[in-house]
């Protein structure tokens, strides 16, 4: 098995379950920055806060890893649910300044709330054991874990690029980021379309972090510690785009895996030169279009 | 009958108390109280506490005050104020606690400009000591971490050795000392990376290591989300069913095993103290901790740092008769007791401490719970890198 | 004329008169040294801080310019001044220049590079440049100790008198000196024809197109002064603190110093002293308690003045001023 191939094997496939964990967590907030042009910095609060309600049920009620990813989806799009209309929704369409004030005030209260409920250390994950060994694919094993969020994260891709493309809310939506007021005159209820995608999106970030935790494990910083890691998938992305995102995902992951295993030296800087490059190349993002 | 003998009581305190003022030495503490190290500020106070409750908190006639300040996480800015207001403000007359050692570099300079000794309880790199003449260490340093489980490894038969460290500072202390330990004594270094702080996902630099086929792994990585995401990973990939042994010097120290999980299993690792030493001194230790303290978990090397900085201290005071004298710092080189840890001394020449090391791996208790258990002890340990560089 | 041209009319001709109470904060801080002798750490790293945020209010409460990436200046600043203590030239007149020196060169560079751009990107982009300073940094432990910092470069003594003492005199009127200097200038910037012209393109970019102002070339511009102000303050804390380290090219400094901004009112340079001295005279005070309770009173806080008490603190102060004088 020569050099070239055992790389280019493991690159890609370590490379996409680490992109897979990416576009999970991150497309929530391309789907707000898109449709309701809102910058929400504290979007890995939501992440977190999915996480820690999924761990903390694993422990406190013994359910398996599986159900627990539905308690991390639920919380996130609980919460939320609930800071929606108090905080968000009065401050749709406005400065951006604003948005980034709030959500920045809301990363701290979140951070401080963690810490408060589990401690400063990393909450434990205790992985099913069908997770736990690897598939002998002949050339290579791969992680059952990893494997298993390239699966899921392509379903979810396809799930997600389904209810968009096909189905009559998908359709609204679009509408109403192509246009909102044209959208809201034809009858298009945009108000309560934006709270159930703003929903939807803090659910798919709490997936992600319940997901991701055996990767990325939940402590407190959480919020703050990823936050450039998806404001930078996002902004290459260009907002509103999930396939795009998808796309970017994959790529940094890739990007990211292959830079570390290849020049880790330089790694560190790899991902802020490859920012500063794209964004100043497409301000939109690769995939986005011109406000 | 009673008024008399309590005359005699009076007579007898006004003949035998000390100095007629009753002084006070006042005890400065830099630590992390909160923050995502906040444990190691928890267990410097608790161990002081129990300290002075063992010893009593007066010693030749002075009372010991301890105050404490919180520095956060590696907040080298902070520190130095901190320890500045301590000096002007607070009028303490010594310094004790720093885990982080870039908040020990920051104090550094104002210790000797204010002529005030300061002990380290645990920041680890060792140049420290040499940047002012008032530092005394009851931790440990980097190399008599990394110098003994290089020589240990090579003993029992690991030849080619991968090392991964953390891309800081003290990361970088590790990777050398083993590095020049470990080809000093015949072993070869096969690869060695420095991980980046920002590095999320360790798979990519776990693939490197299984590529190059070594016999061992030698890591450093901070404590916490890092160096847990890095031992999952191994375990992933499946480094240790290759055969491939990993070594490291906190990552599994015992008050993380909990966190870790059980990709700690038979994870190697050199320091100078486990809870399972089974010396007097430490069991009466890990009892007193365990009664006092009893939501707080066992002790590390963090409390018996803290433990035996004060002992440190308090012979300053009794050396100096009630005061920390301008010669404390001398007073105390070549100091030796028994300390939990086995043996201490204060190295006359480095201020260092010269202590024993521990070859410590992690496996299952009779309890089924992983602990650190004892296989291998270096005694003596002095500072490798100063001795390296007095070769030259 | 139009409404919002007379409105910002209006207020730069109130402002540009010094009214009594302006003295007020100079006073305080005078106070502060005459009365807090034993504290005058605390005090420096409020003049600091002071000095940092009005770098920032010109930028973004006058400008309109949002950036996270603000202390990538300030850290310029700090490590030039470290490096030249290092380096054998311990002046601090000399630290000074070179510290501002290098960083309104890194202003003006970014500043060229990236204010055509607006909203998330721009923000992206400074963060970006921010953090990859810091990496540089990092690595560059010959020249910058790494994350261990620089730790022994406290200056030689003002014009070979004033020694950098131990006790903090020195160190505190330096600060304070400083501070008003850069202040003075600010609100120089702040009552003139530009500054008015910062205010239009805050409030409406396009219309300032419209009218003929050179939008970018003003913004470069305030942003480079912007900037080398708070490579005075990087200055100022490396030789205060005889210390320099990661932490001054911190996202943590950015965010926290935009915290103090809005915290106190933006677009009012004395939103940012008082917001910067509240800030950190209650986050010594509250160093003791457990910092979750500080972090949540401070996001909270954040949320609500967001929400509802546009204008920060000294908004709050406007409006019962208000009032009162209308009940009276």
């Amino acid at each position: 098995m020569d050099a070239a191939t055992s790389f280019l094997g493991f690159v890609v496939i370590d490379g996409i379950a680490y992109g897979m964990i990416l576009f999970l967590i991150s497309v929530g907030l391309s789907v707000t920055m898109g449709l309701m042009r809102f910058a929400n910095l504290a979007h890995g609060a939501f992440a977190a806060a999915g996480g820690a309600a999924a761990i903390s049920s694993m422990q406190a009620f013994g359910i398996g890893f599986l159900p627990a990813l539905l308690v991390g989806f639920a919380a996130g799009a609980l919460i939320g649910l609930i800071l929606e209309p108090a905080l968000f929704a009065p401050l749709y369409g406005g400065d951006e300044l604003d948005q980034v004030l709030m959500t920045i005030g809301l990363i701290l209260v979140t951070i401080a709330t963690l810490n408060l409920l589990f401690g400063s250390a990393p909450l434990p994950v205790v992985m099913p054991d069908w997770m736990q060994g690897s598939i002998d694919l002949g050339f290579r094993n791969v992680p059952n874990y990893r494997a298993f969020l390239i699966v899921s994260g392509g379903l979810l891709m396809l799930a997600l690029w389904l209810t968009l493309d096909r189905t009559e809310v998908g359709a609204r939506i679009r509408a109403a980021v192509e246009n909102p007021s044209m959208a809201q005159a034809v009858g298009i209820n945009t108000r309560r379309l934006f709270a159930l995608t703003f929903t939807f999106g803090c659910g798919l970030a709490g997936l992600g972090g319940a997901m991701g935790a055996p990767l990325l494990p939940i402590d407190p910083i959480y919020p703050f510690r990823y936050l450039a890691t998806f404001l930078v998938v996002v902004s290459i992305a260009g907002f509103g785009n999930i396939k795009g995102t998808a796309w970017v995902a994959l790529m940094l992951g890739i990007l990211e895996t292959a830079g570390r295993y290849v020049v880790p030296e330089i790694s560190g800087f790899l991902i802020y030169v490859v920012m500063i490059v794209l964004l100043l190349w497409r301000p939109n993002g690769l995939f986005g279009r011109p406000a | 009958m009673k008024s008399r003998s309590l005359w005699m009581a009076a007579l007898l305190a006004a003949l035998g108390a000390g100095p007629i003022h009753a002084q006070t030495v006042k005890v400065g503490i830099v630590a992390p109280m909160t923050g995502g190290s906040a444990d190691w500020g928890v267990q410097f106070r608790n161990c002081i506490q129990l300290f002075q409750s063992q010893n009593g908190d007066r010693v030749a006639g002075s009372k010991v005050d301890v105050i404490y300040r919180d520095t956060g996480g590696a907040n080298p800015g902070l520190t130095r104020k901190h320890v500045e207001e301590l000096i002007v403000n607070d009028k303490v007359n010594v310094l004790g606690g720093f885990f982080f050692s870039p908040n020990a570099f920051a104090a550094s300079p104002v210790l000797t400009q204010a002529k005030v000794p300061g002990v380290m309880f645990v920041a680890g790199t060792p140049n420290l000591t040499e940047t002012s003449p008032y530092w005394v260490r009851t931790g440990y340093t980097t190399w008599q971490s990394a110098v003994p489980m290089a020589q240990w490894a090579y003993k029992n038969g690991i030849r080619r050795v991968y090392i991964a460290v953390q891309d800081f500072s003290a990361g970088h202390s590790f990777q050398e000392g083993f590095k020049m330990s470990f080809t000093r004594e015949g072993g070869q270094i096969i690869g060695e990376d420095r991980m980046a702080m920002n590095t999320n996902d360790f798979a990519p630099f776990i693939q490197r290591i299984i590529n190059a086929k070594p016999d061992a792994v030698y890591m450093f990585i901070s404590p916490g989300p890092p160096s847990i995401a890095f031992l999952k990973a191994a375990e992933a990939a499946g480094l240790k069913q290759r055969g491939i042994k990993i070594m490291g010097v906190a990552e599994t120290d015992d008050q993380e095993l909990p966190s870790v999980g059980p990709v700690a299993k038979d994870v190697y690792s050199a320091l100078h103290y486990a809870v399972s030493l089974p010396n007097e001194a430490n069991q009466a230790l890990v009892k007193a901790v365990a009664d006092r303290f009893p939501k707080d978990g066992p002790p590390h090397s963090g409390c018996v740092g803290a433990y035996d900085g004060m002992r440190v201290i308090y012979q300053m005071i009794e050396n100096g008769k009630g005061r920390i004298a301008p010669d404390a710092v001398e007073s105390v080189k070549g100091m030796k007791w028994t300390s939990p840890r086995g043996p201490a001394m204060i190295d006359p020449e480095t201020r260092d401490i010269v202590h024993n090391i521990y070859i410590k791996q992690v496996v299952e208790g009779p309890d089924g719970k992983l602990f650190n258990r004892v296989i291998d002890t270096i005694p003596n340990v002095k500072d490798p890198w100063k001795e390296s560089r007095k070769k030259q | 004329m139009t409404p919002l041209a007379q409105r910002l009319r209006d207020e730069a001709a109130a402002g540009s008169r010094w009214r009594i109470i302006e003295v007020l904060p100079w006073l305080i801080f005078i106070a502060f040294y005459l009365f807090f002798e034993s504290r005058l750490a605390l005090g420096n790293a409020v003049l600091v801080m002071v000095l940092f945020t009005i770098s920032l209010d010109l930028v973004m409460g006058y400008a309109g310019v949002a950036t996270l990436g603000h202390a990538l200046f300030f850290g310029l600043g700090a490590y030039t001044a470290g490096v030249l203590v290092a380096s054998g030239l311990p002046d601090p007149a000399i630290g000074l220049l070179g510290g501002i020196a290098v960083a309104a060169l890194a202003a003006v560079l970014t500043g060229l590079l990236l204010l055509h751009l607006q909203g998330n990107t721009l923000l992206m982009l400074t963060l970006a440049f921010l953090m990859l300073a810091h990496e540089v940094a990092n690595k560059w432990t010959s020249v910058t100790g790494g994350d261990d910092g620089m730790h022994s470069v406290s200056p030689g003594p003002w014009f070979g008198v004033f020694e950098f003492d131990l006790q903090g005199h020195t160190r505190y009127w330096y600060a304070l000196v400083l501070l008003f200097v850069v202040f003075l200038i600010a609100r120089m910037i702040a009552h003139s024809q530009f500054g008015l012209a910062l205010k239009g393109i805050r409030e409406n970019p396009a219309r300032m197109h419209a009218i003929g102002v050179p939008v970018r070339r003003h913004l470069v511009m305030i942003y480079t002064i912007a900037g080398a102000m708070a490579g005075v303050a990087g200055v100022l804390s490396a030789h205060s603190n005889g210390f320099v380290g990661l932490e001054t090219l911190s996202i943590a400094l950015s965010a926290n110093c935009l915290v103090m901004l809005v915290l106190g009112g933006w677009g009012r340079l004395y939103g940012a002293v008082v917001g910067a001295t509240v800030y950190v005279v209650m986050q010594h005070l509250a160093s003791n308690w457990n910092p979750s309770h500080w972090m949540f009173i401070v996001g909270a806080s954040m949320i609500l003045v967001v929400r509802f008490g546009k204008g920060g603190l000294l908004g709050l102060l406007d409006r019962l001023v208000a009032r009162f004088r209308g009940q009276g």
